[in-house]
């Protein structure tokens, strides 16, 4: 069942691009606004700067006091939110759609107004808040620094993808007002962002209606192309043990894979669902299932624009060792690379996968998220409607071929949890 | 390019549109499975939920987790299908389903193509009606619920939400872990599953919810085809138990070596889902702890930055479910978070709340309907809460005038009866050794290890 988003796409003389989708079934409308900044774009020393500025949004612009963001859009029955990405920055809310004139007026605000509302009171509250979300996500959380812990072995120190979007706790309180104007300024202009309205709303009027609020925002200076080309595939293994305080030890790899929206992406994508897509696929069947040796075991792809990673998790049942489980591991990966998979075994992972791409695609807000997805990250967001079809091309062999030459050992880097003694 | 417009004035609302809980038909099978049904006109999918009320209240004394591994091994194999074919058959399809068990009921669930719905449905009948508990499979999977045990005491929000319950309601089935714990767990047989699921697995038990590309025939086809043989059974009776609220406020400090924060939990018993006083707790809690605008929120995160978050709920199920309040809190400002919880506490029952706060959560409330209500699986949720709060059909249609009633007078007089912060049951879960002696100096202490240990 192919499916059919339909949409309207205008680029404003600013050069803020924008996507309208219209929806009528309820009467709600989400708004949403990616800018192209994330973490990649900090330096050493300067982690988690993108993130934390992600607060400071709501913290009010040249109209909107402090708390009025919050204030305006949860008390008509709105929701709100905004998240940090690698390669990326969103903002969204959903409101009820005789309330989206008030919605494109609060971005608006923070995109073209914000720095007369910046002060130094609510920078230090918000690197508090900051910092308590570090420690319950991470520092606090079992298993928590796993990520930052493979990206850090998996890229060098320089590379942008070697530290967490939430930075290091030491590099937050670096973080000074001039730098959050500097950011600002750079990052946060009209030519750097793409808005999507989807849902409920006049198709006579919304393109003025954007233009209202939208058009008078002075661009910033063109940003030049992010170019960080990575070229450390296969050269070398890199390992190491990080004691926690846990039962169970875990294990966790992570394979070099190229950069999302590349053939070799899809088709590692796919892998994953071979791996651990529901109770039929090979990790579950195999190692939790069959021979019990893993509690959990979980493949996931890290969808990085400049250069992806294909992540596996595994725990070990009690009285299995960390070895042992490894081991199991690396037959099932081997297995992909040596042996031709059952052409139902792919067709039941593709019909997997485009079942759960329609479920995604249910709600108003997660089809103005794909959308600025695949418009910022790649130009085409007719891709909402298409990408099915990357899938569906795989072949049998082209998962062998992806699994040979991307799932090495060489290829990869091994981070181990182990129980601190109690 | 636009005229000069006025960027301080808030942009007038347009004219809304009225949305409704979508209407939804009930039919009842002859063997008495009771089904709710409403088609929307959406994506091409379709939401199956059946639902057994009772749950883990039923689990035999002693062997306290059945309901909870009766609900994992639903999905485990049939009289006809094993486990691994039940798997590939439904994967193949592209369905989604999975089993679980709440202090509500015990839970079936499935999403799928609505092409694929004939076929999915055998299956999804053939799991409710002839689950067979292979042996293997119910060791294996009561090996990985004995795991899960084991490692829960990693994870500090879990610590804290299992000494807090266990403290709140004793001996009572609610003190202990829905799934059961270690020697509970190792007590149950497969002829204890087996029995659970004879006794309360049965069609005057259940209630199927079909939410989406589906209509009333549709259902009733379903039905008809894959539940008409089921043996009828009956309704349990889920006994009632009465609690006390905590003698006074004090502290339970579960000491966890090392840790980076301080989990904390605030409160005491709710209300029961039925009390006529649900609507203005409902408000209550929103203004108090319920959404990022609630005051313990803006205080301890956007004033003092102690936390990411905090939040306050009422918690519902059968009885008297419990009120608590929830943040992860760096632990040198955990007395004072602490501190300032209480005191936001104090202040709501004696002084009116101003007439703002009541309006912004009000609209919250009245103005979240249509997104609360989107997706099929929103709207199966919405049911369930129908039929297992035992609500009447016009629940979603009356629910926003009831709000709209509420006054500032009737939410001081409710958080004067429902909340005490003189007999607040305070957890604490962060490494001891940093705030005990803090703690000390303002409560009674007890002092605790991860798995409930009384240490001190």
């Amino acid at each position: 069942m192919a499916l059919n988003i339909q949409f309207t796409q205008f680029t404003l003389d600013n050069g803020l691009r924008v996507i309208v989708h219209e929806d009528h079934r309820i009467p709600i409308v989400a708004v949403n606004i990616w800018y192209g900044v994330g973490s990649k774009n900090e330096r050493p020393g300067k982690t988690g700067f993108a993130h934390l500025f992600e607060h400071m949004m709501f913290q009010g612009s040249a109209h909107i006091a402090a708390d009025l963001h919050f204030k305006l859009i949860q008390s008509v029955g709105g929701t709100l939110n905004g998240s940090t990405f690698f390669d990326r920055t969103n903002y969204f809310e959903t409101l009820p759609s005789h309330y989206l004139e008030m919605g494109l007026w609060l971005e608006a605000d923070r995109m073209g107004w914000f720095l007369p509302a910046l002060d130094q009171k609510k920078l230090d509250n918000q690197l508090e808040v900051v910092k308590n979300e570090r420690r319950q996500h991470m520092d606090n959380m079992p298993y928590g620094l796993w990520l930052e812990k493979l990206l850090g072995l998996s890229y060098a120190v320089d590379y942008p993808y070697h530290w967490p979007v939430i930075g290091y706790m030491e590099d937050l309180e670096t973080i000074s007002m001039e730098e959050v104007r500097r950011f600002f300024k750079t990052y946060y202009c009209p030519n750097n962002a793409s808005l999507v309205v989807a849902g409920d709303f006049d198709p006579e009027t919304i393109r003025g209606l954007i233009e209202k609020y939208f058009a008078e925002i002075e661009p910033g200076e063109p940003l030049p192309a992010f170019n960080k080309p990575f070229a450390d595939y296969n050269r070398g293994e890199k390992r190491t043990l990080v004691k926690d305080h846990v039962q169970l030890p875990r294990l966790y790899m992570g394979y070099h894979i190229p950069g999302l929206g590349t053939k070799q992406a899809y088709t590692a994508d796919l892998i994953t669902d071979i791996l651990s897509s529901g109770k039929s696929a090979r990790l579950y069947q195999s190692l939790i299932h069959r021979q019990q040796i893993a509690q959990d075991a979980q493949a996931i792809l890290l969808p990085l624009k400049e250069t992806s990673l294909l992540i596996l998790m595994l725990t070990p049942r009690p009285g299995i060792s960390v070895e042992k489980a490894e081991q199991a591991l690396q037959e099932e990966i081997e297995l992909l690379i040596s042996e031709p998979m059952a052409e139902e075994e792919l067709q039941r992972v593709k019909n997997q996968i485009e079942s759960r791409k329609l479920r995604e695609l249910e709600t108003m807000s997660a089809r103005a998220d794909y959308l600025n997805m695949y418009n910022m990250y790649f130009n085409k967001p007719q891709l909402i409607n298409t990408e099915i079809d990357r899938y569906k091309a795989i072949s049998r062999d082209e998962v062998r071929q992806v699994a040979a030459e991307y799932l090495q050992s060489k290829n990869r880097a091994v981070v181990t949890f182990l129980p601190t003694k109690p | 390019m636009p005229a000069n417009i006025d960027r301080s004035r808030i942009p007038p609302a347009g004219a809304p549109r009225t949305f409704n809980f979508p209407q939804f038909t009930r039919f009842e099978s002859t063997n008495g499975l009771k089904v709710l049904v409403t088609g929307e006109d959406q994506l091409p999918l379709v939401n199956a939920t059946l639902c057994f009320p009772g749950s883990a209240l039923l689990d035999p004394a002693g062997k306290e987790g059945t309901a909870y591994l009766t609900a994992e091994l639903l999905t485990e194999g049939t009289t006809k299908r094993s486990s691994v074919d039940i798997a590939a058959e439904l994967e193949y399809l592209g369905a989604h389903y999975a089993s679980h068990c709440d202090w509500n009921a015990l839970y079936l669930e499935m999403n799928v193509i609505s092409r694929h719905l004939d076929r999915a449905m055998e299956v999804f009948a053939d799991m409710a009606l002839y689950a067979s508990f292979p042996q293997d499979e119910f060791e294996r999977v009561r090996d990985e619920i004995l795991v899960e045990r084991m490692r829960s005491v990693d994870n500090p929000g879990k610590v804290a939400s299992e000494r807090f319950t266990n403290l709140l309601y004793g001996d009572h089935r609610y003190g202990l872990p829905i799934e059961g714990t270690e020697p509970s767990l190792k007590k149950i047989t497969r002829d204890d599953v087996r029995r659970y699921s004879d006794r309360y697995l049965r069609a005057g038990n259940a209630v199927l919810i079909l939410v989406g590309d589906i209509t009333e025939q549709k259902a009733r086809d379903i039905v008809e085809a894959g539940f008409s043989r089921w043996k009828t059974g009956s309704a349990p009776e889920v006994g009632s138990a009465a609690f006390d609220q905590p003698q006074k406020t004090s502290v339970a400090l579960v000491h966890k070596p090392g840790s980076a924060q301080a989990e904390l939990r605030i409160g005491h018993l709710g209300i029961e889902r039925d009390n006529p006083d649900y609507y203005a707790v409902t408000l209550l809690n929103e203004i108090l702890g319920g959404y990022f605008l609630s005051r313990i929120n803006m205080n301890l995160r956007e004033k003092h930055g102690f936390t990411y978050g905090a939040h306050s709920v009422f918690s519902y199920r059968p009885g008297r479910g419990p009120f608590f309040i929830s943040a992860a809190v760096h632990t040198e400002n955990t007395v004072q978070a602490i501190q300032e919880t209480l005191q936001e506490i104090r202040k709501i029952r004696t002084e009116k709340v101003r007439e703002e706060e009541l309006e912004n959560a009000r609209g919250q409330l009245i103005g979240v309907f249509p997104i609360a209500f989107e997706t099929a699986e929103q709207v199966a949720l919405g049911l369930a809460n129908i039929v297992l709060s035992r609500l009447p059909d016009d629940y979603y249609q009356t629910f926003r005038n009831r709000i709209n009633a509420i006054t500032a007078d009737d939410i001081l007089r409710v958080a004067a009866k429902y909340l005490d912060p003189d007999r607040m049951l305070i957890v604490v879960t962060t490494d001891a050794g940093q705030v005990e002696k803090d703690l000390g100096r303002e409560f009674e202490v007890r002092v605790f290890d991860t798995r409930g240990k009384r240490l001190r």
